[in-house]
C-alpha cells in the first residue's frame, strides 16, 4: 500500500517537473525569439537599403562568379546556368557561414548583457543562427526569381528542402554552439573561422559540380556535411534524383554529434564567462 | 560528490561539469553520435567505392522488397533470402517499410547507432555499481573500439551485431530492477532471431550468478525457452562443427579476439577479485565461434564476434580492483586500436577500391529496374531495395531465365564467386548463341542472356 502511494507521489512529481521545464522551455523560445528580431532590426537599422543588403550580397557574388566561372572560364554546368547553379548553392552555403561567423561573436559581444540579467547563455547563439535564417529566406527569394527568369524546371522533389535545412540549421547550430563559447575564452577563434570557412568553402560543391570528377573525390566531397547538404539541396530542385543518398545519412548522424558536442562543450566553458569577461 | 539514485543507491559521481572522461549527459549523447558518424561514415564510403561485402545486405534489401511486395511467402525460396528466413527475426518485418522509403544509407546510420547506444548502457552501469565516472566512460570506449563491433558494422549489414549493445541494456535494466524495460529488451532481442538465442541463454546465465538479479536471470532463461519452443518448435543452439584441427585463420582471429582483453586484463590481474564469471561467459562466446568451425565464423568481422565486446564489458565493469587502475592502459591501448584500425581501414578500404568504379556504376544504369540481375554481392545493394537481384552462385542450382542481365567486375572478388563460376559466366558472356553485350569496358563486362540457362556443372 505504502509502495503504491510513494510510486503515484513519484509520479506526481515526475509530471510537476515536466511542466515546469515545458513551462521555462517556453520562456526560452520567447527569449530567442526576441533577440533573434531584435538582431535582424539593429543589423540594417541605420543602412539605407535596409533589408535589401540580404538580396544584394548573394546578388553582387552570384553575378561576379557567374561572369568569371561562366563567361570567362566557360564552366559548364548544363542543362542549369551557372548563375543558377551558383546561387542554388551559395544561398545554401551562406546560412550556413554567415549562422557561423555570427554565433562567434555573439556571446562576448553582449558581455553587458551578460551582467545585467541571468538567462541561459545558449540563447544567444541560438538567436544569432536564427537571425541569419531570417536573411537566408530572403536570399531563397532571389533564388526562385532566378529560376523563374531562366525558366529552369524545378522537380517536386523540392519538397524534401525544408527537411534538409532542418539539418543544416542543427548542425549550423552545434558549430555555433562550439565557436561561441571557445570565441570568449580565445579571441583568436573569429580570425580562424573566417579562415576556415574560406577553405570549407572550396571544399564543398558550391561553385562546382560534382559528377564529372573521379569516383574517389567524389567521395571524399561528400564526407563534409555541409557539402553534401548543399550537393542534396541542389539535387533535389534541380535534378529530381540523388547520386549519393547514403551521404545525407553520413551528415545527420555528424550533425547528431556537433549539435550535442556543441551544446556539451557550451555548457562545460559556460561557468567560465563571468570570469573571463 | 555523492548522488542518490531512485531505488536509493548511493552513487559516486564527477564533481566537474563534464569534460572528456567525466562525461556530462550531453557529452555522452554526443560520444554515440560520434562513433555513429564515424561508423555510419565508413559504411558509406566502403558501400559507394564498391568495397563493402554486401551478401547480407543483398539479402536483406531482397527480404525486405518482398516484404513490401506482400510475397514474403517466397522469402524461403529466394536465393539472397533463404539464410534471413530460416533466421525467423521479426526486425525485418519493421525495417522493410522504412528502408523502401528511406534508402540503404539508414540500414548503416540506424547500426551504427543502435551499436553506439550500448555504450551509455556501459556507463550507467558502470555509475550504478559505482564507479568513477573516468572508469566507466573509459570502459564504454572500450567496448566502442572493439575491432569485432566496429568490423561487423562497416563490412556489411548485420541487424544480429544489435544484439550486444541490446544485451547491455538487458542487463542494465535487469540491475535496475525495470521488469518494463528488461521485458523490452527481451522482446526485441527475440526479434533479432535465433541466431541470438544462444546468446540469452548466456546473459540469463549471467545474471543468475550475479548479486541481486537472480529472478531477471531466471526470467530470461525461461522466456528464451519458451519462446522459441512455442513459436519455432526448439530453441537451436548452435552446433558444434570444429574439424579438430587449428587452421591459420582460426589463429589469427584468436589473436584479434583475445589481444585486446588480453592487453587489458593483464593490467588489471594482480588481484583475484578481478576474475568473474563474466569473463567465463566472455570465453563461451569465443569458443563457441570456434566450435562452429565455419570460416565465416571465424571471423572477427561478423556479428557473432561483436558480442565479445559486451560481454567483455561486462566482465571489466565486474572487475573490483579496476578503480584507478584502467585509465592509463585503456587510454594507450585505445590509442592503439584507433591508430591499427586507421591503418587497417585504409589498406581494406582505399587501397583496394575497384579502379572501374564508374564503369560498374555506368553498366548498372543500364539495367532496367523491371530485369532481373546477376551479379556479385558487392554491386547488387547498389539496385535498392529489390526483388530482382540474384547472386552469382545461383549459376549451379537454378534455371535463369531469358533476357536476365548478368554484371561481372572478375577482377575484384566478393568473396562468394569463386573463380569457376566466374569463368563459366565469363564463358557465356563470350557465347554469342546465349547471350548479348551490352556493355564492355575497364574489365566491367553487362550482358543479357538470349536464352534460358540451366544449372551448370562446374565439377569439369
Amino acid at each position: 500500500m505504502q509502495n503504491a502511494s510513494t510510486s503515484t507521489i513519484r509520479r506526481w512529481e515526475w509530471w510537476t517537473r515536466l511542466a515546469k521545464r515545458l513551462q521555462g522551455a517556453g520562456l526560452w523560445v520567447e527569449l530567442t525569439r526576441n533577440l533573434a528580431s531584435r538582431d535582424v532590426e539593429t543589423r540594417y537599422k541605420h543602412s539605407l537599403l535596409g533589408l535589401y543588403w540580404a538580396i544584394i550580397n548573394p546578388l553582387v557574388t552570384a553575378a561576379i562568379f557567374g561572369f568569371v566561372f561562366g563567361v570567362i572560364f566557360h564552366v559548364s554546368t548544363k542543362p542549369i546556368p551557372y548563375v543558377v547553379f551558383y546561387l542554388g548553392g551559395l544561398t545554401f552555403w551562406n546560412f550556413f557561414a554567415n549562422g557561423v561567423m555570427s554565433a562567434v561573436g555573439s556571446v562576448s559581444g553582449n558581455a553587458a548583457l551578460l551582467a545585467k540579467i541571468y538567462f541561459p547563455r545558449i540563447v544567444l547563439p541560438t538567436a544569432a543562427v536564427l537571425a541569419r535564417f531570417i536573411d537566408f529566406l530572403f536570399s531563397l527569394g532571389v533564388l526562385v526569381v532566378f529560376i523563374l527568369l531562366y525558366r529552369v524546371p524545378v522537380h517536386w522533389t523540392s519538397l524534401w528542402i525544408p527537411g534538409i535545412l532542418m539539418i543544416q540549421m542543427f548542425f549550423t547550430l552545434g558549430i555555433g554552439y562550439m565557436v561561441a563559447a571557445l570565441n570568449v575564452l580565445y579571441r583568436d577563434v573569429t580570425q580562424l573561422m573566417g579562415l576556415l570557412l574560406m577553405v570549407w568553402l572550396y571544399f564543398s560543391p558550391v561553385m562546382y559540380r560534382l559528377s564529372g570528377h573521379p569516383q574517389s573525390l567524389q567521395i571524399i566531397l561528400l564526407i563534409n556535411p555541409v557539402g553534401a547538404m548543399i550537393e542534396l539541396e541542389r539535387n533535389v530542385i534541380f535534378t529530381g534524383h540523388v547520386l549519393h543518398p547514403e551521404y545525407l545519412w553520413v551528415a545527420i548522424a555528424w550533425t547528431g554529434f556537433v549539435f550535442l558536442g556543441g551544446i556539451a562543450l557550451f555548457k562545460r566553458v559556460e561557468p567560465l564567462f563571468a570570469e573571463v569577461m | 560528490m555523492i548522488s542518490t539514485l531512485h531505488d536509493g543507491t548511493a552513487t559516486t559521481r564527477g564533481s566537474g561539469q563534464g569534460s572528456l572522461l567525466q562525461p556530462d549527459r550531453f557529452a555522452r549523447w554526443a560520444w554515440v553520435w560520434a562513433y555513429g558518424a564515424v561508423v555510419t561514415t565508413l559504411a558509406a564510403v566502403r558501400y559507394s567505392l564498391y568495397v563493402v561485402h554486401g551478401y547480407s545486405l543483398s539479402g536483406y534489401l531482397a527480404a525486405f522488397s518482398l516484404i513490401t511486395h506482400g510475397q514474403s511467402k517466397d522469402l524461403l525460396t529466394n536465393p539472397l533470402t533463404r539464410a534471413i528466413a530460416s533466421n525467423h527475426s521479426w526486425i525485418i518485418w519493421v525495417l522493410a517499410p522504412l528502408t523502401s522509403v528511406l534508402g540503404v544509407g539508414f540500414l548503416f546510420f540506424l547500426s551504427a547507432l543502435v551499436v553506439g547506444s550500448g555504450a551509455l548502457a556501459v556507463y550507467r552501469i558502470g555509475q550504478l555499481w559505482q564507479l568513477e565516472p573516468r572508469t566507466s566512460a573509459v570502459i564504454s570506449s572500450l567496448y566502442l573500439l572493439y575491432p569485432s563491433l566496429i568490423a561487423a558494422n562497416i563490412y556489411d549489414f548485420h541487424p544480429g551485431v544489435w544484439a550486444a549493445p541490446l544485451l547491455l541494456w538487458l542487463v542494465w535494466f535487469a540491475l535496475k530492477k525495470s521488469w518494463w524495460g528488461f521485458g523490452i529488451m527481451l522482446v526485441l532481442m527475440t526479434g533479432l532471431g535465433i541466431s541470438v538465442a544462444g546468446a540469452l541463454v548466456l546473459t540469463g546465465i549471467g545474471l543468475l550468478l550475479s548479486k541481486k538479479s537472480g529472478w531477471f536471470g531466471a526470467a530470461d532463461l525461461t522466456f528464451t525457452v519458451l519462446y522459441w519452443s512455442l513459436a519455432h518448435g526448439g530453441l537451436i543452439l548452435p552446433h558444434w562443427a570444429w574439424a579438430g584441427r587449428l587452421s591459420l585463420r582460426t589463429v589469427l582471429y584468436l589473436i584479434w579476439a583475445l589481444l585486446p582483453p588480453s592487453v587489458a586484463a593483464g593490467a588489471l590481474f594482480r588481484r583475484r577479485s578481478a576474475l568473474n564469471h563474466w569473463w567465463l561467459l566472455a570465453g563461451g562466446v569465443l569458443a563457441w565461434n570456434i566450435a562452429r568451425g565455419s570460416v565465416a565464423d571465424t571471423s572477427p568481422f561478423t556479428d557473432h564476434s561483436a558480442l565479445l565486446a559486451a560481454f567483455g564489458a561486462m566482465a571489466l565493469l565486474s572487475c573490483d580492483s579496476i578503480t584507478g587502475r584502467l585509465g592509463k592502459w585503456a587510454l594507450l591501448w585505445s590509442s592503439g586500436w584507433v591508430v591499427l584500425m586507421g591503418a587497417y581501414l585504409y589498406h581494406s578500404t582505399w587501397r583496394p577500391r575497384p579502379a572501374n568504379g564508374a564503369e560498374i556504376a555506368a553498366a548498372l544504369s543500364l539495367v532496367p529496374k523491371s530485369s532481373l540481375l546477376v551479379s556479385q554481392s558487392y554491386i547488387l545493394p547498389h539496385r535498392g531495395v529489390t526483388v530482382r537481384n540474384w547472386p552469382t552462385t545461383v549459376i549451379t542450382s537454378r534455371t535463369i531465365p531469358n533476357h536476365t542481365y548478368v554484371l561481372l567486375n572478375p577482377e575484384i572478388s566478393d568473396g562468394y564467386s569463386t573463380s569457376p563460376i566466374l569463368t563459366a559466366w565469363l564463358n557465356i558472356a563470350k557465347s554469342p548463341g546465349k547471350s548479348h553485350i551490352r556493355y564492355h569496358a575497364a574489365g566491367v563486362w553487362l550482358f543479357q542472356l538470349t536464352r534460358p540457362l540451366p544449372p551448370q556443372s562446374l565439377g569439369g
